[in-house]
């Protein structure tokens, strides 16, 4: 099984796209770490010697080489980054319905047409795809982990960059509960969307309604993120616990979200995440041995896999381009909107990328 | 070879055909026609085992097809939508092949490339739609099949290559008593390639029979009445046409006691003039001629 042709082909694919993940995801974290790091040493002296000062208002503040580090804390910057993450969903969102009116043509019914056509026993597509995507999905995820020794976890989140940004909004986000408490309820969220998603396919594929599944862009790559997201639970959990972990105001620094995921939800999240996504795998295999062809041709033509990467490539690609240039560089008014032309750039340079990447596997679909 | 047994298909309200049979024999070309949804490759595509039928059978050697990987390994599929993969270069295509069929033969792929011409080292998306019909030909004959569904094979191809190809199908059968199913809208092609032809015409089977007994049999007559005649009555005809005070009539067969009968009828003058696989097409699938199911 593991010697076919097609699978030989879908794996260095999949092989070529985890690598590539990887290196955007550790440099995306250790960029992350770097900041965090310099930042929150800076904020622990500032906080030690002005206990009494308020911060807000705060746009500069000065480090011990008497550097000034900028800080957004002001309204309209903020507002700006909400407008920002919003217009990102939006356009995004409006990707996804011109990608998904203009590859709903015969190309991709042909391509299962021929699949199916060949001696080859119809599970094994499902099982190729699922070890593709899990290698995708979870490489990226383990090889960060270790790496930077913090999670993947982000890039699922960083889908919504509304929660990267508000980090920046003020350092008190750190400390007050409140806020920590919103993102944490986005933190559990997100993943959990994925899997309603999930199983929303699956009831839309037990009652036929195939294109109804791709409306909602649901399909099994959603079902995988699930259970990445659940993985990156388990290494959040072994973070914790091990001597490897990294400073506490630093991870809070960092990624907010995983801290206070990590200790108020990270069991019930864990073993929710796992078990679902592990039914769902194996529930979809049995209704993919089931189900006619003629539908699972065009719903594991995956195009719903290939709008869940370009919104996460278009969103990273993003977020990167955003804090590397908008942040380090220069933070002014104008600025801003320099940003927002590089992040676009950004954006779309990371979107052709990964749509050339995976072309390639969807081509073998 | 290959029995189709009361096939029915749906797709959702939509039924693509209807209780369709017949009986392929090894060693011959089938042809099998209809107008565009007729529902012709919905039944290559059952036969390759890519749908499952809603009712009936589908036997190749006494075995059903779907989910059959051994009986799937003895059929080749070509189809007028060849995309393959289309990021693929000719020659991984080729390997892929080699890989999926263990009865893949490299020096049949490359004798036949001699007589095509495909380059090897292109995409397959940088082919023309005919280069890519030839090169499916190609792959799929090199399986060296048992049976060879062909779905339009010689849309998009220049008249040289038609030939050509019509030629290595003549031989394929010839040699390696390979069975075909063809697929097309060029009658006169299927005329002089096919021994036998099936008519299709909303998913329901509205003619089928040998060529040679279409020619025996369904003719083509020329009479000139003394009067207007009615011919409702005579069961054999399949289509009445006039021109001038010319009858042109097409009877499903024609022998003495229908020649008699137009004869009652004021017939003066009955020609026999010849008739194409074409014209026995468009007639059995005009009104009338659909009521009509031959033998």
């Amino acid at each position: 099984m593991l010697t076919n042709p097609l699978f030989i082909r879908q794996l260095k694919y999949a092989l070529i796209i985890s690598a590539v993940i990887s290196i955007i995801t550790c440099s995306y974290s250790l960029n992350e770490s770097y900041d965090a790091r310099i930042i929150t040493n800076d904020l622990i002296e500032y906080f030690e010697g002005n206990t009494n000062e308020n911060l807000h208002g705060i746009s500069y503040y000065v480090n011990n080489e008497g550097k000034e580090i900028p800080y957004i804390n002001d309204m309209f910057e903020y507002k700006m980054f909400s407008i920002i993450s919003a217009s990102s969903i939006i356009i995004s969102v409006g990707i996804m319905i011109f990608l998904f009116i203009s590859y709903r043509d015969e190309k991709y019914k042909n391509t299962a047409s021929f699949l199916y056509s060949l001696p080859m026993p119809r599970e094994y597509f499902y099982i190729y795809k699922i070890l593709c995507f899990f290698i995708v999905v979870t490489v990226p995820i383990i090889l960060t982990a270790f790496i930077t020794k913090t999670t993947f976890k982000p890039i699922i989140i960083s889908i919504s960059p509304y929660l990267n940004l508000l980090e920046y909004v003020s350092p008190e986000n750190f400390y007050f509960e409140l806020k920590n408490d919103i993102i944490s309820e986005l933190n559990l969220f997100i993943p959990n969307l994925f899997l309603i998603f999930a199983i929303l396919n699956l009831l839309i594929v037990i009652s036929g309604r195939i294109y109804t599944a791709y409306c909602i862009f649901a399909g099994m790559p959603l079902t995988i993120l699930a259970f990445a997201s659940g993985i990156a639970n388990f290494i959040d959990l072994y973070l914790q616990n091990s001597d490897i972990r990294i400073n506490i105001i630093n991870r809070q620094f960092i990624f907010p979200t995983i801290y206070i995921s990590s200790t108020q939800y990270i069991e019930k999240n864990v073993i929710f995440n796992f078990i679902i996504s592990f039914v769902l795998i194996v529930i979809g295999f049995f209704l993919y041995k089931k189900s006619k062809p003629e539908n699972l041709g065009k719903l594991f033509t995956i195009n719903c896999f290939n709008y869940i990467l370009y919104i996460a490539a278009f969103l990273m690609g993003g977020v990167i381009f955003f804090r590397i240039i908008l942040f380090k560089v220069d933070l002014n008014g104008s600025s801003i909107f320099s940003g927002i032309f590089i992040m676009l750039i950004g954006s779309f340079l990371s979107l052709i990328i990964t749509k050339t990447l995976i072309s390639k596997i969807i081509n073998i679909e | 070879m290959l029995k189709i047994n009361k096939i029915t298909k749906k797709f959702d309200d939509v039924k693509a055909l209807d209780n369709v049979s017949a009986y392929i024999k090894k060693g011959t070309i089938h042809g099998l026609i209809g107008e565009n949804g007729a529902g012709k490759t919905t039944l290559l595509q059952i036969v390759s085992g890519i749908y499952r039928q809603d009712d009936g059978k589908i036997l190749i050697n006494n075995e059903p097809v779907y989910e059959n990987n051994k009986i799937k390994s003895k059929i080749g599929y070509v189809t007028d939508n060849n995309q393959f993969f289309p990021y693929y270069k000719v020659k991984e295509i080729v390997a892929f092949f080699a890989g999926i069929y263990k009865t893949f033969s490299k020096d049949k792929f490359n004798a036949l490339n001699k007589i095509l011409n495909v380059p090897d080292n292109k995409r397959i998306n940088q082919l023309s739609k005919g280069t890519k019909m030839r090169l499916s030909l190609m792959l799929n004959m090199s399986i060296n099949p048992e049976l060879l569904l062909l779905d339009e094979p010689t849309s998009g191809l220049d008249p040289i290559a038609k030939k050509e190809i019509i030629d290595m199908l003549i031989d394929e059968v010839e040699k390696n008593k390979c069975t075909i199913l063809i697929s097309s809208h060029h009658l006169s092609e299927l005329e002089k390639l096919c021994d036998d032809i099936t008519i299709l015409n909303h998913g329901k089977v509205t003619y089928q029979s040998s060529i040679e007994s279409i020619k025996n049999n369904v003719k083509k007559l020329q009479v000139l009445f003394e009067f207007e005649p009615n011919l409702s009555d005579v069961n054999e005809i399949l289509k009445v046409e006039k021109l001038g005070s010319i009858y042109y009539i097409i009877t499903k067969k024609y022998n003495e006691e229908i020649k008699e009968k137009l004869i009652q009828k004021g017939a003066k003058l009955i020609e026999e003039v010849g008739i194409s696989l074409e014209e026995i097409f468009i007639y059995t699938n005009s009104k009338k001629g659909s009521e009509y199911n031959a033998d």
